[in-house]
């Protein structure tokens, strides 16, 4: 009897190791994955979002921080960190409601003081002017709402309401040490940072107290590796689980070849343009500017610069604006017109110019393209490819150049902002970003329109004649907007190429 | 030998002065605003110049030059233009990796360069000493990058013997030591294979074999000691250059190094971090040089004799 109870008890700790042991070896039982590793390029260098205006460093920033709007998948706003908003009769004031109960990861309840800190220490700072140059002040109303107050009416002001330029900080921790607050963040977005090692990683946490919920994915590691060839291989090992791959067919090909991975591509929020000194040397002739763009063809040069990977563009804006022209057309390639332009403005025996570019293989390749596109219409056009801070100071803002290759990038899809900048005559002469001297009244007219407009279809009548102004005259070249592209393990849901690399990854599991 | 090393220590000063004038000359010759690379491209003309006058960049050369070496001497080597960290504290972050793979690649390099060296000397001509050599070849002549790349290949992505990129395990240090030892490998091979076959030839050699004395004692006691001096000499410039050197190795590994810190320093303008970075590797690469000065007198003991006699006139 003794030994049959043994017998037994030995059979049931058999049984029960066995099913331990089956438990462990099943897939379906094994611990789901709860870190994912994303590539950076380089280290952070600032966790203060009112400290940069480097895209890179604000990948991580829509991780931490949250602003009072937000931008879902399909490019609609949604309220974030208020409930809602109304603007006023004249469309230069926004009223916010906030929402309450929202967390810092120090613990703290966010309050309207620390909307309106924030967004007036944004609004202060020469890093985040891009996104806050029209707004004039944030003031609290009651405990509950704010309203910013614009200098003008302005329409797509939400749409700046959801950049991390505009992230709202907990107050009384960023005066306490705002040197210290740009190495240990407080946000209240769904990570929190966990560790910096320098040149190596950082490390995330996903915040438990974050107002939609914890994130499904616990931890977020951003591994920091410059070379794209190592990148990809660890990608493909399985030390990253995501990345934006560089823009060789090659690493697509290899990426689109691995069943583990997947290959996601979108538009960029820019569009790639020859530029021209309207104001002084050869091209402030119309017909050497109206020469170019007839010897452009936009094919080839998307074949020879990006390996194919980019669609072209005619009209001067960016495909995603809600304003861009569809089927717009620009001076279409005709080399024998281009030649007799040339001739034309006094040169029967070609011309020599010099592009100075920015000396990085998105704007030398193209300038490589097109110089041998302009050698057969008479145009010998020489690179000088110039360090990027110097490529800012001297053709930028010097406005000392003839020809050059740059982009048009957004950070709110809206049209203004790929035009009234580059092209109004207020921000000619060193004193924004109209770096080609365009001074054109007509111009003006329009751009003023399509910024303080409130009715979306005079906006849009008003872009679209800003883009017939800027082909009739030649104003500068629109080519073609590249690809933005990601690839991350097949098991990675949620994830999506975004044009403006905003990546949320409250939004990814497992 | 004491003197000799404050000696050596006092004339470390002018040369890391020099350094750090000439590379704050050659940050401020070149083309570049470290306000607006600090701004970013969209900042105004005035937000650009409001930060120069904060930050005195519009102050002579001299000026600048004279308040950054006063400060330095105080320990205060300024704050990063591009991260706003002190940069001491960014290079002692960065040291120990850089330190840990060039240490752990030159230990490869002594461990298997000198016996393969040695083996390949007294062998002269046979298999060994011909596989040696062109193995030495092929490491002198391939790119530490593409290197690196294959060793990811091989044993990340077929074998998944070792991760790819990272240092956080002693697992991370493996491919990166091997490929930054491979150059230092194949130098310190031919190095001490042409001395050994030097000294083997030498008369007392010849005449402690015929005293009698065992071939492993006549070429280990004997010969590699005397053969070894300058071993030593390219080892020591060689942990220099692997100190300030593993800039591929640190990219292609991702690993977070003093090289990286540097390239990344000069493209973005960053100049204390730059000046403050270049003058540590500096400063390492004199005690190193020293270090290895100091390795003769224990290896010869002639060198040692002759710093006391200077000592001593």
């Amino acid at each position: 009897m003794k030994n049959a109870m043994k017998f037994k008890g030995l059979f049931m700790v058999c049984l029960a190791l066995l099913f331990a042991v089956t438990l462990g070896a099943f897939p379906l039982f094994a611990a789901a994955k709860d870190t994912l590793t994303d590539r950076a390029l380089a280290d952070q260098k600032t966790f203060d979002p009112f400290k940069t205006s480097d895209i890179n460093d604000q990948k991580l920033h829509y991780q931490i921080y949250e602003s009072l709007m937000r931008e879902e998948r399909d490019g609609t706003l949604s309220p974030a960190l208020c409930t809602g908003y109304r603007f006023n009769d004249t469309g230069d004031e926004v009223t916010f409601t906030l929402r309450e109960g929202v967390k810092f990861h120090n613990g703290a309840v966010m309050t309207a003081d620390d909307v309106v800190f924030s967004l007036n220490t944004a609004i202060a700072s020469p890093f985040t002017s891009k996104m806050t140059s029209t707004m004039k002040e944030a003031v609290k109303i009651d405990d509950k709402t704010v309203k910013l107050i614009l200098k003008h009416p302005f329409l797509p002001i939400l749409g700046c309401l959801v950049s991390s330029s505009c992230s709202i900080v907990p107050k009384e921790a960023y005066l306490a040490n705002p040197d210290a607050f740009a190495q240990k963040p407080i946000g209240t977005g769904a990570y929190m940072l966990k560790g910096v090692k320098r040149g190596e990683k950082i490390d995330l946490e996903a915040f438990p107290d974050y107002h939609r919920g914890p994130a499904s994915i616990k931890y977020l590691t951003e591994r920091i590796i410059p070379d794209d060839n190592a990148a990809l291989m660890a990608l493909e090992s399985g030390a990253l689980d995501m990345m934006n791959p560089s823009q060789a067919y090659t690493d697509r090909d290899a990426i689109e070849a691995n069943p583990n991975l997947v290959y996601y591509e979108a538009e960029q929020a820019c569009t790639f343009l020859i530029g021209f000194n309207n104001a002084k040397g050869v091209f402030a002739d119309k017909r050497m500017r109206d020469a170019v763009a007839y010897a452009l063809d936009r094919e080839d040069l998307i074949l020879g610069a990006v390996n194919g990977m980019a669609n072209p563009v005619e009209a001067a804006s960016v495909p995603i604006c809600p304003q861009f022209p569809k089927n717009f057309k620009g001076l279409q390639y005709d080399t024998e017109k281009a030649k007799a332009l040339v001739k034309e403005a006094g040169y029967p025996n070609g011309v020599t110019v010099t592009m100075r570019v920015i000396g990085a293989a998105n704007y030398t390749k193209p300038a490589e393209v097109i110089q041998a596109q302009l050698r057969k219409v008479g145009i010998d056009m020489k690179i000088e490819a110039m360090e990027r801070g110097t490529w800012f100071d001297v053709v930028y803002a010097g406005g000392n150049f003839e020809i050059t290759y740059y982009a048009t990038p957004i950070s709110v899809a809206d049209a203004d902002f790929c035009s009234y900048g580059y092209l109004h005559s207020s921000e000619a002469d060193g004193k924004g970003n109209n770096y080609m001297s365009v001074k054109k009244p007509e111009l003006d007219k329009y751009l003023e329109a399509g910024r303080m407009g409130t009715d979306p279809e005079v906006r849009n009548a008003a872009y679209l004649k800003v883009c017939e102004i800027v082909r009739d005259e030649s104003i500068y070249v629109p080519t073609y907007t590249g690809m933005r592209t990601y690839a991350a393990h097949k098991d990675l849901k949620g994830l999506y190429a975004d044009p403006m690399m905003r990546y949320y990854v409250y939004n990814y599991s497992w | 030998m004491f003197k000799y090393i404050m000696k050596r220590l006092f004339l470390m000063i002018p040369v890391i002065v020099g350094i750090s004038f000439i590379l704050f000359l050659i940050m401020d010759l070149t083309p570049g605003d470290p306000a607006r690379a600090i701004l970013g491209d969209y900042a105004t003309q005035e937000q650009i110049a409001a930060l120069r006058e904060e930050m005195g960049l519009n102050d002579n050369f001299f000026v600048r030059y004279f308040r950054y070496a006063v400060n330095a001497v105080q320990g205060d080597f300024g704050k990063s233009y591009r991260t706003s960290v002190p940069v001491v504290e960014e290079i002692y972050a960065r040291f120990p990796a850089t330190l840990q793979v060039a240490f752990q690649a030159i230990m490869l390099s002594i461990l298997l360069g000198v016996p393969i060296g040695v083996v390949s000397a007294v062998r002269q001509y046979s298999a060994i000493d011909i596989v040696s050599i062109a193995t030495a070849l092929i490491f002198t002549s391939i790119p530490a990058f593409w290197f690196g790349l294959m060793l990811i290949l091989l044993f990340s992505l077929k074998l998944g013997w070792l991760p790819a990129v990272g240092a956080d395990s002693w697992k991370h240090f493996i491919m990166p030591s091997v490929t930054l030892a491979a150059a230092q490998l194949a130098t310190t091979i031919r190095m001490t294979r042409s001395t050994m076959l030097e000294v083997i030839r030498q008369d007392y050699i010849r005449t402690a074999m015929a005293k009698g004395a065992t071939r492993r004692c006549v070429i280990f006691k004997h010969a590699l000691r005397n053969a070894l001096l300058p071993v030593v000499t390219v080892l020591g410039i060689g942990f220099g250059n692997l100190l300030g050197g593993a800039l591929i190795v640190e990219s292609v590994f991702g690993i977070s190094g003093l090289g990286t810190l540097m390239v990344n320093s000069v493209k973005s303008k960053d100049a204390p971090m730059l000046v403050a970075s270049v003058m540590f590797a500096a400063l390492v690469g004199s005690l190193v040089n020293l270090g290895v000065d100091v390795l003769y007198t224990y290896i010869d003991p002639r060198v040692k004799i002759q710093y006391l006699r200077r000592a001593k006139s």
